[in-house]
């Protein structure tokens, strides 16, 4: 009995876990703490995607997130810290 | 003319001179800022071009 | 031979060249310092009696440039054949860096790659397989610690370069031929390289604290840079910067040495007695009186760039953009705008030129515009005056006047905003947050001492020869026959300053004195002080003692003939007009639109203006109960400047409106 309750838990964590795999959302809504890989990145200025890019900031990269704040967020990329606002880190999709 | 006012006289022509070749030097050089804190960053971009006198 | 030094913002480029040049470039901790070109001869231990040029260049993330600083680096490795390239690479940042030296490895230049920062690897517990990645690179590596004095890997980074130098570099990865302007081959190109780099990260680096890890500084990040915490901290910190400057240690040190300066000049007029009143007058007022008083705030000034410069290396600065930027792109700024306005507090002129940085071309332009409304280094000297002589030396009023300076820069800021109208482009923020690091005492001190040596020859040249001119024009009249006690009007200056004291009467100082001494501000802020000792033939301005003695109404205020109201308003009036020509020139060049140039001297003379007015009106019609005279006049000439504001805005906003229209119909049309 117990053993099948751990089991029906675990099953529901994966769903959730799929379920967000296959949901996209922005950093915004990411959790701290996590790292994610980025699926879209789109900030409709293409030099900015660009210098985005040079960062090591694109699709299939990893991005961490360790705090978010009302306005900004700091970010791990590669292996260096930045702050985003909250306009570029909604263009950023995980 | 006495001794101090002659003393008194070189030592401003002294002291002119001085201050007028250093800046006139800096001009050549192209520092347009003589003496400007930024010295440094600022005289190889050209940026004080309203010179400073 | 000349070896140019590149790499990624931050990675420590400018330190390496100092230590090897001998120079004294900014350095800070943040991306972004170095925004041009320097260039000098290598100290002869390193270049072994060679002669080599060594060229530090802005910091770049790539070959392609995203901001105007990142361009002069491609533009001269590429362009300008370096005879070697040392590529200065963060090694606590290995996987974002190599990205760079790939591309710089293709130039065909030899390249000696410089491991940086591995002080702080060393302490993380990363270690680079040095060897390995010389093998996939092809080049080789060395590791340094610029920031340390000694065994710091420099002498072998120079000696590798020189030998290099004329050799050709072979590539360890090839871009393909591609299309450069088709996006779509050049995206998958560069994610080439970018797995490339991540393959040769893999094999040679092994970290024992991952980077995502939570580390000390993130915690302090979280504080840092809260918004609501973070700016009480800021304000805290600055705060702490202006009064240990300002009202505490520089004036302690100030105090002493003004009084060394005022035996100076009375020996000098001792020794001179017997010789021409002009003679005395023009030596011991005019030089030693003149220049002195400006020398004697230099304390004050060396104390606040030694706090200057610590913050800059600590790596607090990113934090503060980051904190200040959802106010900032309220007003129409960006986090950016926060550097300049802090390395403002120290010069104008590299304040204005660090406005380079900012991407948008209008926050940079505004940035440039509005920066210098902070009161800079030059200004200090008439704060402290006038807080000396008429407010017993009150710290409020180095508070209250940074404080405005702020406050200007945000209405300012609104107004750019409200006169140019919509915004096309959205304007993102990202800034890296570097590691925080102890800051360099030894650094800080010589960057103090670099500054006052500056300040000192300033003095000595500009403000000397300035004071002279002064006094000449006050002691003569335009027959060239020494002024008669008693018609001190009818000097030479006195009759050029009249016509504007006349503008400055609603302001509450409409004499020709304070408007001699407002007029040569222009030429150096500095100026006002030392016109000011010279037509009142004062020198002891930082003067506690003899304001008790005299309860209130000391010789430097009574001298001068200003109430405290009118004193405050001709102390905003000199803070805020348009600063000295240099740094107007900064501006021409960093704006390239004379539009904007006039613009922002009209603004700044209007502000200068208006603030002084408001000062004179309100306080004394709280002070004395009646309003100041010339209420009317300054009252039409500020209503002037409105219209030809709202004028010069309705222009704008018309081309605009079309434009907007263009472009929606084009996006429709689409």
């Amino acid at each position: 009995m117990e053993a099948a309750a751990k089991y029906n838990g675990k099953i529901g964590l994966d769903a959730l876990k799929e379920d967000r795999v296959l949901d996209k959302m922005n950093l915004l809504e990411a959790q701290p703490g996590e790292t994610y890989t980025i699926k879209e990145l789109d900030t409709e200025d293409e030099d900015m995607n660009a210098f985005l890019f040079r960062l090591g900031c694109y699709t299939g990269e990893q991005i961490t997130l360790i705090s978010k704040k009302k306005k900004s967020c700091i970010v791990v990329i590669k292996d260096g810290r930045y702050t985003l606002d909250n306009l570029l880190a909604e263009a950023i999709i995980v | 003319m006495n001794i101090p006012t002659l003393v008194g006289i070189i030592v401003l022509a002294a002291i002119l001179f001085f201050a007028i070749r250093y800046m006139v030097k800096e001009k050549k050089k192209g520092t347009a800022c003589i003496g400007c804190p930024a010295a440094g960053t600022c005289e190889k971009h050209k940026s004080c071009s309203g010179g400073c006198h | 031979m000349r070896i140019a030094f590149a790499g990624n913002p931050n990675s420590g480029k400018t330190t390496m060249y100092n230590a090897l040049t001998g120079r004294s470039e900014k350095v800070g901790n943040w991306a972004g310092v170095t925004i041009g070109k320097n260039d000098a001869p290598l100290k002869s231990e390193f270049s072994g009696g060679k002669d080599v040029i060594a060229v530090d260049l802005p910091g770049a993330y790539s070959m392609s440039p995203f901001t105007p600083e990142e361009g002069i680096t491609s533009e001269y490795v590429r362009e300008e054949n370096p005879d070697a390239i040392v590529n200065i690479v963060d090694a606590t940042n290995l996987s974002r860096s190599l990205f760079f030296t790939t591309q710089l490895l293709e130039l065909g230049v030899p390249v000696v790659v410089a491991l940086n920062k591995s002080d702080i690897n060393e302490k993380e517990g990363t270690t680079i397989d040095i060897a390995k990645l010389e093998e996939k690179l092809g080049c080789p590596v060395i590791k340094t610690v610029s920031t340390e004095k000694s065994n710091n890997g420099l002498s072998e980074v120079i000696e590798k370069a020189i030998s290099l130098a004329g050799t050709e570099q072979k590539a360890p990865y090839l871009q393909a031929d591609i299309d450069l302007h088709d996006k779509a081959q050049v995206d998958a190109e560069d994610r080439k390289r970018f797995s490339f780099v991540n393959g040769i990260v893999g094999e040679v680096e092994t970290r024992k604290q991952l980077s995502t890890e939570e580390t000390t500084s993130d915690k302090v990040d979280k504080v840092l840079t809260n918004p609501v915490a973070g700016i009480i901290i800021f304000a805290g910190v600055m705060w702490c910067v202006f009064a240990i400057s300002q009202t505490y240690l520089g004036t302690w040190i100030a105090d002493w040495l003004v009084g060394w300066i005022e035996m100076f000049q009375e020996w000098v007029a001792g020794k001179l007695e017997s010789a021409p009143p002009v003679l005395q007058t023009i030596l011991a007022d005019g030089v030693v009186g003149g220049v002195g008083a400006v020398v004697g705030f230099l304390p004050l000034v060396m104390v606040m760039y030694f706090l200057i410069a610590l913050l800059e290396d600590c790596g607090y600065m990113a934090r503060v953009s980051a904190v200040m930027d959802p106010i900032f792109k309220r007003v129409g700024l960006s986090g950016k705008s926060v550097i300049p306005i802090i390395i403002g507090t120290g010069c104008g002129i590299p304040a204005i030129m660090g406005s380079r940085t900012i991407r948008d071309e209008r926050e940079r332009r505004a940035t440039a515009m509005l920066t210098t409304f902070i009161p800079c280094g030059a200004k200090i000297p008439v704060i402290a005056l006038f807080a000396g002589a008429f407010f017993a030396g009150a710290g409020w009023v180095t508070f209250v006047s940074y404080f405005t300076g702020i406050l200007l820069i945000f209405l300012g800021a609104l107004l750019v905003k409200a006169v140019t109208g919509y915004k096309y482009r959205k304007s993102f923020f990202i800034m890296e947050l570097p590691k925080y690091k102890a800051p360099s005492l030894v650094r800080a001190f010589w960057s103090m001492m670099e500054r006052a040596k500056a300040y000192i020859i300033k003095a000595a040249t500009i403000i000397l020869v300035c004071n002279l001119v002064v006094q000449l024009m006050q002691t003569y009249n335009w027959s060239f026959e020494v002024v008669p006690e008693g018609a001190e009007d009818t000097s030479i200056l006195a009759t050029i300053a009249s016509p504007f004291a006349v503008l400055l009467v609603p302001l509450g100082f409409g004499v020709w004195q304070l408007a001699a001494a407002a007029i040569t501000g222009f030429i150096a802020k500095e100026n006002v002080v030392g016109t000011l000792a010279v037509v009142y033939g004062l020198t002891r301005f930082i003067d506690v003692e003899e304001l008790e003695m005299t309860g209130g109404a000391n010789t430097v205020a009574a001298a001068m003939g200003l109430t405290t109201v009118t004193a405050l308003a001709y102390l905003f009036f000199n803070l805020f007009t348009p600063p000295c020509f240099a740094a107007i020139g900064a501006m021409n060049s960093e704006m390239q639109s004379k539009g904007w140039l006039w613009s922002a001297i009209g603004l700044q003379l209007a502000t200068g203006y208006t603030v002084a007015f408001l000062v004179n009106q309100i306080g004394t019609l709280v002070v004395e109960g009646h309003l100041a005279a010339g209420f009317l006049p300054g009252l039409i000439a500020i209503a002037i400047m409105v219209v030809v504001i709202v004028l010069i805005s309705r222009k704008i906003r018309a081309g605009f409106d079309e434009k907007y229209e263009l472009h929606r119909k084009a996006g429709q049309a689409a």
